[in-house]
C-alpha cells in the first residue's frame, strides 16, 4: 500500500498534500473572518457563562481601579474571575490542571478563556452583534 | 490414556508464525513508544490552551505504514487508555477529549490513506491534526460547555494544527524511511 506510492518531497510532501494545505488554510481564513464578525461590534463586554447560562456581563473598559471579583459556581466548585484595567483573568479555579488560570489576562474582542472541567466560559464580545452592525 | 490425548491436543495447537510474532512485537514496541510520548507531552509545559504538538500521533502514522490501518487504530486507542492510566486522568474530561480526538484523527487518517490518491504521510498527518482539533471542540460543546461561542476560538487553533500536523508528517516520513532502510 505505502510502497506503491510515489516518494514525496521530504518536507513539502506531494502535490496532493500541498493542495490539501492550501484548501485547509483557505477554509480556516474564511471561518476566522466569520468568527471575527460574529464577535460583534460596539462596546466590548465580558460575558461569563456556565454552560449556556449567562451568569454575568460587564463592560471590559470600565473604571476598575479596584479590581472587580466575580464568583462563578461551576460543576466542580467556584471559579474566581477578576476584571481589572488590564483585562479579565481567572484568579482561581477548582479544576485539576488550572489551564484557565494559566491562560492569564484577556483583553481583545473575540478572546476567550474556557474551563472545561468546571463548565465555565469567559468571553469578550461586542454588545452589538454582527447583524446589528450590518443594519446600521 | 487421557494424558496422552491431552498431550496430543497440546502438540497440535497452532503456533503463530514468525511473521505474526514479529508484527505483534512491533505493535507492542510502537505502543510503548506512543505511551511514552503521550506521558512526556502531558508533563511538558503547555504551548497554550488546547495546543499540544501531538507527537504520539507520529507513532500512529508509523504503525499505519508498517502494520496497516487495523493495528494502527488499535494502537491509537490503546495509547490513550494506557497514557491516561499512567497520568491519572482515566475517565476525566481530559481523557474524553483525548479519546474523541484520537479516534477522529485515526478514522480520518486511515480513510485519507486509503481513498486519496498520491497523498503522503504529511497530508495524512495534516488531516488527522485538523480532525483531532475539530472533534475535540465538538465534544467540549456537546458534553461540557454547551455554548456555541466556543467555536470563535477554533480558527487560530486549526491554523496551529496545520503546522503541527505538517511537522509530525515530516517526522513520520523520516522515521518510516529510516525503518525501511532506504533513507537518503
Amino acid at each position: 500500500m505505502g510502497a506503491m506510492r510515489r516518494k514525496p518531497h521530504w518536507y513539502l510532501g506531494s502535490w496532493t498534500d500541498r493542495l490539501l494545505l492550501v484548501l485547509a488554510i483557505a477554509g480556516i481564513a474564511y471561518t476566522w473572518h466569520i468568527a471575527l464578525a460574529m464577535a460583534g461590534h460596539g462596546r466590548a463586554m465580558v460575558e461569563i457563562y456556565r454552560d449556556h447560562v449567562l451568569l454575568a456581563k460587564y463592560p471590559l473598559h470600565g473604571n476598575y481601579e479596584t479590581p472587580l471579583h466575580m464568583h462563578a459556581k461551576g460543576t466542580l466548585g467556584t471559579s474566581e474571575i477578576v476584571l481589572d484595567n488590564r483585562g479579565v483573568y481567572f484568579e482561581s479555579s477548582p479544576c485539576p490542571n488550572h489551564q484557565c488560570v494559566l491562560a492569564g489576562h484577556k483583553h481583545r474582542r473575540g478572546d476567550m478563556i474556557v474551563c472545561v472541567p468546571n463548565h465555565i466560559l469567559v468571553t469578550i464580545r461586542g454588545d452589538a452583534n454582527a447583524l446589528d452592525a450590518v443594519a446600521e | 490414556m487421557l494424558w496422552q490425548n491431552e498431550l496430543m491436543q497440546t502438540a497440535v495447537l497452532p503456533h503463530p508464525s514468525l511473521e505474526t510474532l514479529r508484527r505483534q512485537a512491533q505493535w507492542m514496541a510502537l505502543l510503548m513508544l506512543a505511551v511514552t510520548l503521550h506521558v512526556i507531552e502531558a508533563s511538558l509545559p503547555s504551548l497554550g490552551p488546547w495546543l499540544k504538538p501531538g507527537l504520539a500521533n507520529v507513532v500512529t502514522l508509523i504503525a499505519l505504514v508498517m502494520l496497516g490501518p487495523g493495528r494502527a487504530f488499535g494502537l491509537a486507542v490503546a495509547r490513550v487508555f494506557a497514557g491516561a492510566m499512567i497520568i491519572g486522568t482515566l475517565f476525566t474530561p481530559t481523557f474524553v477529549l483525548s479519546l474523541s480526538g484520537a479516534l477522529a484523527a485515526a478514522v480520518v487518517m486511515f480513510a485519507a490513506w486509503r481513498l486519496i490518491p498520491d497523498i503522503s504521510l504529511i497530508g495524512v498527518s495534516l488531516l488527522g491534526a485538523l480532525a483531532h482539533m475539530l472533534v475535540q471542540f465538538v465534544t467540549v460543546e456537546a458534553l461540557f460547555i454547551r455554548q456555541s461561542t466556543l467555536y470563535y476560538l477554533l480558527p487560530p487553533l486549526l491554523l496551529a494544527s496545520c503546522a503541527t500536523g505538517w511537522l509530525n508528517g515530516i517526522l513520520a516520513t523520516y522515521v518510516t524511511e529510516r525503518l525501511k532502510g532506504n533513507h537518503g
